[in-house]
C-alpha cells in the first residue's frame, strides 16, 4: 500500500517534472529565439539588398568585366588590384578626402547633450567646478560614444564624397579634383571598365573599413566603454 | 564683463555654424527667383535684382510636378518608416541581448557603412531585373531601406545601450516580454535618437530623388533612372 503511494507520487512528480522541464525548454528557445527575431527582417533585408550585390562587385572586380549581353567576361585575377597600385592618379585621388556635414554631426551631439544627466552637471557645479572644467570632466565622457560615432561617420564620408565634387568639377580640369569615387565612376560608366572600377571601389571600402576599426580602437581605449 | 565674453563668444559660434549650414539653401531660394540670364553673374548677387516668379510658375504648371512631388512623398515616408522600424529592431537586439553570432552580424552591418554606393550600382540593378522591382516605387524602397539599415542600426545601438538595465528589468518583473520593452520603453526614451535617424533618413532619400529628377541625363547615375528605365550603359 505504502509502495503504491510512493510509486504514485514518484509518476505525479516525475510527470510535473518532466512538464516543468518542457516549459523551461520552451521559455529558454522563445528566450534564445528572441534577439533572432528581432534581427531576421533587417538581416535579410541586407544580406540580399547590400551584401548579395557587394560580392558580386567584387567578384566583377577580378574579371575584364562586359556590360555588353552576350560578351564574354575573362577572368583575370588580381590585374585590376595590380593596375591600381602602378596608378598615380589612384593615389593622388584616394589623398584626398574633404570635411562636411557639420550641420549633420551637430544634430547628433544635439541628441546626445541631452541624454548627459542634469545632476551630474550640478554636482560638479558644487564641487566648484567652472564651465570648461565641467563640460571637459562631465559633458565630454557622458557624450562620449556619440563622438566616436561621429568622428567615425565624418571620415567615412569624406572617402566617399561623391556628387558634391561630380557636380561641381567632375574631376577635371585633368583629373586634379578627383577623389577615388569620381574617378572610379569615371572608369566605370565612362570607359566602361567596370572590373577596374570595381577594384578601385573594393580597395577604397577596405581603407575607409581599415580607419573605423582604427578609431573604434582608440575611443574604447579612452573611454573604457563598448559603443 | 566675463560672462559677456562668454556669452558673446558663444553666440559667435553659433552663427558662424548658422552661416556655414544656410547660405547655400538662402543662395538656392534667392536663386529661384532669378531669371535664367543673371543666374551665373558674377559677382553672385544674394537679392535677385530683377526678381521674378516665372521659375515657380513654370514649375508649378509645365512640369508633371505633382506627380514629382506625390513620387518623393511616398517613397520618402514609406522608406523612412520601414528603415527606422526595422533598424530599430536590430539596434535593440544588439543592446539588450547577448547571442551567438553578434558580434560577427554587427561587424558585417557595419560593413553598410564602408562600401560605396556608387559601386553596387549595377549588381543592384541585375537584382531588381531578377526580383521584378524595375519601373517601381516599391523597388526604389526596397534599395532605400536596405542602404540607410546600417547607419540608423548603429546609431540607435547606441542610445539603447545608454538606458538603464534597471528599467527593463523592473518592465520584466511586471510581465512585460521583449517586444513590449522595446516597442513601450526603448522606442519611447529614444525619442531624440529616433528623431534624428527618422530627419537623416528622410532627408537621404529626398536628396536622391531630387538628383535622380535633375541629372536625368546620367541614366545609370541613379536608382530612380535605374529602375525606371533599361540601363542606356554606352555612352552612359
Amino acid at each position: 500500500m505504502a509502495a503504491r503511494l510512493t510509486v504514485g507520487k514518484e509518476t505525479v512528480s516525475r510527470a510535473a517534472q518532466l512538464n516543468k522541464k518542457s516549459s523551461q525548454l520552451r521559455a529558454r528557445i522563445q528566450k534564445n529565439a528572441t534577439p533572432y527575431l528581432f534581427l531576421a527582417p533587417g538581416v535579410l533585408l541586407f544580406l540580399t539588398a547590400v551584401i548579395y550585390p557587394t560580392l558580386q562587385a567584387l567578384k566583377m572586380s577580378f574579371y575584364d568585366w562586359k556590360i555588353v549581353s552576350g560578351a564574354i567576361s575573362q577572368f583575370i585575377g588580381f590585374e585590376n588590384y595590380i593596375r591600381a597600385f602602378r596608378d598615380s592618379h589612384f593615389w593622388l585621388s584616394l589623398s584626398k578626402g574633404i570635411w562636411k556635414g557639420v550641420g549633420w554631426a551637430m544634430m547628433i551631439f544635439l541628441a546626445a547633450l541631452q541624454g548627459v544627466p542634469k545632476e551630474l552637471e550640478e554636482a560638479a557645479d558644487v564641487d566648484g567646478a567652472n564651465r570648461w572644467q565641467r563640460f571637459k570632466a562631465v559633458t565630454l565622457p557622458a557624450i562620449a560614444p556619440a563622438t566616436t560615432f561621429v568622428a567615425i561617420m565624418l571620415v567615412i564620408g569624406g572617402f566617399n564624397v561623391f556628387i558634391s565634387v561630380q557636380l561641381m568639377t567632375d574631376g577635371g580640369p585633368i583629373g586634379q579634383t578627383d577623389v577615388l569615387l569620381t574617378y572610379m565612376y569615371r572608369q566605370a560608366f565612362s570607359f566602361l571598365d567596370f572590373g577596374y572600377g570595381s577594384a578601385l571601389s573594393a580597395i577604397l571600402s577596405l581603407v575607409v573599413f581599415a580607419f573605423a576599426l582604427i578609431q573604434l580602437r582608440l575611443f574604447r581605449s579612452r573611454s573604457g566603454e563598448d559603443i | 564683463m566675463r560672462r559677456r565674453i562668454a556669452v558673446s563668444g558663444r553666440y559667435l559660434a553659433l552663427i558662424f555654424g548658422l552661416i556655414i549650414t544656410v547660405t547655400p539653401f538662402l543662395y538656392m531660394v534667392s536663386t529661384s527667383f532669378k531669371s535664367q540670364a543673371f543666374v551665373l553673374s558674377f559677382p553672385p548677387e544674394f537679392i535677385p535684382r530683377p526678381a521674378t516668379l516665372s521659375n515657380y510658375s513654370q514649375a508649378l504648371t509645365t512640369q508633371n510636378f505633382k506627380l514629382y512631388f506625390l513620387n518623393s512623398l511616398i517613397v520618402a515616408v514609406v522608406s523612412t518608416t520601414a528603415s527606422i522600424l526595422i533598424s530599430s529592431m536590430m539596434a535593440y537586439a544588439f543592446a539588450r541581448f547577448r547571442f551567438p553570432g553578434r558580434e560577427i552580424i554587427f561587424r558585417t552591418l557595419l560593413i553598410g557603412l564602408v562600401i560605396p554606393a556608387v559601386m553596387l550600382l549595377i549588381p543592384q540593378f541585375i537584382l531588381a531585373k531578377y526580383l521584378g522591382l524595375l519601373n517601381s516605387l516599391f523597388g526604389l524602397i526596397f534599395f532605400y531601406v536596405a542602404g540607410s539599415l546600417s547607419l540608423n542600426t548603429f546609431l540607435l545601438r547606441g542610445f539603447f545601450a545608454s538606458l538603464p538595465l534597471d528599467l527593463d528589468h523592473a518592465m520584466q518583473v511586471d510581465g512585460g516580454n521583449a517586444w513590449t520593452r522595446y516597442w513601450r520603453l526603448a522606442m519611447p526614451l529614444s525619442k531624440p535618437a529616433v528623431a534624428t535617424a527618422t530627419c537623416h533618413t528622410m532627408g537621404a532619400c529626398i536628396r536622391g530623388l531630387i538628383n535622380c529628377h535633375s541629372a536625368r541625363h546620367y541614366s545609370i547615375y541613379y536608382f530612380p533612372a535605374l529602375l525606371r528605365s533599361r540601363p542606356h550603359c554606352r555612352g552612359g
